[in-house]
């Protein structure tokens, strides 16, 4: 308590000038109240003036130990905790869970141009935290150095998207421009960090640079650096007035979600990430009234269909084995009710936080179907299949041989579960299975090869996807089939058209038609059934601290601490005070 | 050795002995990185869809990136990578790792070779100086069981021994968890140190406290094995003529013991304890990860599971390597510890 005492006093005498300027910035902020929190979307829920300032969030994650490198351009994971959101920001969010946008460094982008061209604004009276301001060369800068460093270019904007150049027309606009139209490219370039031009500039090799002094733009700066502990103190200077609340974020590594989770259930910290077994019954009966969990859906488990071999080559056979399985049921088996099955529109493999805003659910609906192994077994007759003696025989009059079912992620029990089951199922329709589990190596091989008949995965490339085209892209694209991620090896024209009239267009109108027509194909076609949602793991205990998201106030996709998502949590929550 | 080198050491004998076993060293060496080279290549899988499948939240896009940063988009002959691969080797440069990028594999075997080597380096000594000991004293002792009173040791040792011996070290490690570090607390249950914890007395007292049950464990399971050998052995010598001769000329039980049936008898344990030496760098991956200690072993199997080529390459080099000199060593150490080879020029 009491160093933390001094540490406040420092900071107020530091900055005892700016002070009264804060005051009454962090009044007007509370003035303008709900209209703030929407111009921002960064706001959490309303609040009264009563927010308590100080205090330390402690963050705890089974990293083992953290590297002593805070460079924010390599890809995720290989840098210190909080590096990417302490730290470094960039110039959008989008929420996956919600499709919403937040506007982060950047402040509003328009397309021009026949969509070839992007105008980006940047937040004026930005500084780095070193104290230089930050402009829009900086922004300039950062998409050009991951031009010239393709190792950099973790995101894949020089690599898959059609930008041809980036230049800063102002000290608050950035241009980009594009030799094809190419929208989607939108979302793929604001999750790059920003990084001070007057700092890389002089980095020969970023991709191995450790970067040790950290400067960024992000609501906390980095005060100590050990392997297991980081301590990151507020940002004074940071642009949004009055954030973060908190005066210090404790990053610790510790060995396993175990210890971490324990450290909650204790009062010991604040926030993790984990997938609690059953958190109804081994986690919240705990602390009832502390320990909370809130885990968005942000993805889908699919079982996927070698759609280029017999018999999943077949719709009415694919569309069959869609009724004979009971995914309410393999959903609660394998989640114990944390996570739902995906029923109704998510059968579209859309994210079902994503589908009012991109998806008219009412002409899907008679393509919709549940559990009920009779349809599935006339439906199966109706195409020209026999169910004799329990073994179901081909139209051309072979029997349908052993089946498997592939899972990967060793110990993955979710995914035994999930398999064996579906593996039970698909008996009453007379198909016999094994499940193979196999290691990450021929699981991650096999898959994008297509050697297997049956798959339990996930939507590639779906995280980040503010908008169900990313997961149709992803999965059901031609050229995603040697881009790895389209592992069914479905293709169909309608979805190759529509996918290239998202891309072309900026109008909302258009985008959400196309996302329509491909809805109603992967519905009509079913390359893949959607099993189970997919979510995030946030967890937290709300003893000493408020303004956590939640299903009412969405803002963030209860994302780990450290990622963008996770920043958000960081300047949003405040401390109870003393009780 | 009483006596100086250069006046016994008939030279161009164990000079040959020695030029031939160096021989077999540089062919094992280069053979054993070879095998190392080519493992990598051989396995099944993609690291870097590994890579973008265990990541949450990476983008498929950055194949690419990540291709490049790994060094697999190289578009050298296969010729070309074992060449460039050798010369990396000897500039000591192991490359990067892909799970902890841009980390180098020969910082991180610096970083927790220490502590392997403190640890089972320890244990190993340990096990081997009172598995000889014990052996030995068992050995001189011997008899069957029944009225001898001195031959209690040997009558309880050797079963004993071969029960530690036969024990799963994961199991012994896991029950020492469960009931000294968990129920009775008196250890910490896992890790190498406390984190945050103070240097000075107090740190290292903690790093001693940490490294007392895997080391524990290690010593029990492998004393058994010392213990028998030395037995066996000084057993074997206890039986030859130069011995009872020893005795026949009265020498004192001290004398014999040690200067006549022991200095001989080791020689079989010498070899076994320059592989055992070799091993130590292997750390006992087991051990490791039952105590989450951060030695190599727990190094060698995050390697593995995350298919981090460059790791599990620098560290089974690693081991190789010192396991060979070692071997190499013993060998060596061999012409001075055995008068037998400096005469007949090493069988």
């Amino acid at each position: 308590m009491r160093r933390t005492g001094r540490v406040v006093a420092h900071v107020f005498r530091r900055y005892a000038r700016a002070t009264r300027l804060k005051v009454l910035l962090v009044t007007l902020v509370v003035l303008s109240g709900v209209a703030l929190a929407f111009v921002s979307g960064l706001s959490a829920s309303p609040r009264s003036s009563a927010v308590t300032t100080g205090g330390t969030l402690k963050v705890e994650m089974p990293w083992g130990t953290m590297p002593d490198n805070f460079n924010p351009l390599t890809s995720q994971g290989s840098q210190a905790g909080g590096t990417l959101s302490c730290l470094y920001e960039q110039l959008f969010y989008f929420n996956p869970a919600t499709s919403k946008l937040t506007y982060v460094l950047g402040t509003s982008y328009k397309w021009t141009n026949k969509n070839l061209t992007l105008v980006v604004n940047t937040r004026p009276n930005v500084k780095w935290s070193d104290g230089k301001p930050f402009s829009a060369a900086d922004v300039a800068f950062t998409f050009n150095y991951v031009k010239a460093n393709p190792s950099i270019d973790v995101n894949g904007i020089w690599s898959g998207t059609t930008m041809s150049s980036v230049t800063a027309t102002g000290p608050n606009q950035v241009t980009f421009k594009f030799s094809k139209p190419d929208t989607p490219a939108l979302v793929i370039f604001a999750a790059q960090f920003i990084v001070p031009q007057h700092i890389w500039s002089s980095i020969t090799d970023p991709a191995t640079a450790t970067n040790t002094n950290p400067v960024g733009t992000g609501p906390f700066t980095m005060a100590s650096y050990s392997a297991t502990t980081i301590v990151y103190k507020k940002n004074p200077d940071y642009w949004m007035a009055g954030r973060p609340y908190i005066d210090q974020v404790l990053m610790t590594a510790v060995k396993s979600n175990d210890t971490a989770l324990l450290d909650l259930i204790n009062n010991n910290i604040q926030y993790t990430y984990d997938a609690i077994t059953n958190p109804a019954k081994t986690y919240v009966p705990k602390g009832p009234a502390n320990l909370k969990y809130w885990w968005p859906v942000v993805n889908a488990n699919f079982l996927v269909f070698n759609t280029t071999k017999a018999p999943y080559n077949d719709v009415a056979f694919r569309k069959a084995v869609a009724f004979a399985l009971n995914t309410p049921l393999i959903a609660n088996r394998a989640y114990f009710g944390a996570i739902p099955a995906s029923t109704g529109a998510a059968e579209t493999g859309a994210i079902p936080g994503q589908i009012p805003s991109w998806i008219n659910e009412q002409p899907l609906k008679s393509l919709e179907w549940t559990y009920n192994v009779k349809k599935a077994k006339s439906a199966l007759a109706a195409a020209g299949y026999k169910l004799k003696g329990g073994k179901l025989t081909m139209p051309n009059g072979k029997a349908v041989p052993k089946q498997s079912i592939l899972i990967g992620g060793p110990g993955w029990t979710d995914y035994i579960t999930i398999a064996s089951m579906i593996s039970q199922e698909l008996k009453a329709i007379g198909i016999s299975s094994s499940v193979i589990q196999a290691p990450w190596a021929t699981y991650s091989g096999n898959l994008p090869a297509g050697k297997y008949d049956m798959a339990v995965t996930w939507a590639w490339g779906a995280a980040g996807g503010p908008s169900p085209y990313f997961i149709y892209n992803y999965n059901f694209a031609k050229a995603q089939i040697t881009g790895k991620t389209n592992m069914s090896r479905y293709t169909s024209k309608a979805i190759e058209k529509a996918l290239a009239t998202y891309a072309q267009s900026s109008d909302p109108k258009v985008q959400k038609a196309a996302v329509q027509a491909m809805a109603k194909d992967v519905m009509t076609n079913v390359p893949v059934i959607p099993i189970t949602a997919r979510t995030n793991f946030f967890d937290y205990n709300s003893k000493d601290f408020t303004g956590w998201p939640s299903a009412k106030n969405p803002y963030n996709a209860g994302e780990a601490p450290d990622s963008p998502g996770g920043k958000l949590v960081l300047i949003n929550v405040h401390s109870l005070g003393l009780k | 050795m009483s006596c100086s080198l250069n006046e016994r050491l008939p030279k161009g004998r164990s000079l040959r002995y020695l030029s031939r076993r160096f021989a077999v060293l540089a062919l094992t060496l280069w053979f054993a990185v070879t095998v190392n080279f080519a493992l990598p290549r051989l396995m099944p899988g993609d690291p870097v869809q590994t890579k973008l499948a265990t990541i949450p939240g990476i983008s498929p896009l950055a194949r690419r990136a990540l291709e490049r940063q790994f060094g697999l988009d190289t578009h050298q002959s296969i010729v070309g990578q074992y060449f460039s691969y050798l010369g990396q080797i000897l500039t000591g440069n192991l490359g990067r790792s892909f799970t902890y990028y841009p980390t180098t594999v020969s910082s991180m075997i610096r970083q927790s070779l220490p502590w392997t080597l403190g640890m089972v380096g320890f244990a190993t000594l340990l096990a081997a100086a009172l598995g000889c000991s014990l052996g030995m004293v068992a050995a001189w002792r011997r008899g069957s069981a029944g009225g001898n009173r001195n031959a209690r040791l040997d009558t309880f040792l050797v079963p004993l021994g071969v029960m530690f011996g036969a024990t799963p070290p994961f199991w012994l490690g896991t029950l020492l968890v469960y009931f000294v570090a968990f129920k009775l607390g008196w250890f910490p249950i896992g890790g190498s140190r406390t984190p945050g914890a103070a240097g000075g007395l107090s740190g290292t007292v903690d790093v001693l406290k940490h490294a007392v049950l895997p080391a524990f464990t290690l010593t029990l399971v492998s004393l058994g094995g010392w213990v028998l050998l030395m037995r066996n052995s000084m057993l074997t010598v206890l039986n030859e003529d130069f011995v009872k001769f020893a005795r026949a000329k009265g020498l004192s039980n001290r004398t014999v013991a040690f200067r006549y049936a022991a200095r001989n008898a080791i020689l079989p344990v010498f070899t076994q304890f320059a592989m055992a030496l070799g091993i130590v760098v292997g750390g006992q991956v087991f051990i490791e990860i039952v105590f989450s200690y951060q030695g190599i072993g727990y190094w060698l199997l995050q390697g593995v599971l995350n298919e981090d080529y460059p790791l599990m390459q620098g560290i089974f080099l690693i081991i190789t390597v010192t396991l060979l000199v070692a071997n190499f060593l013993a060998d060596a150490l061999y012409v001075l510890v055995d008068p037998r080879l400096r005469v007949e020029g090493g069988k």
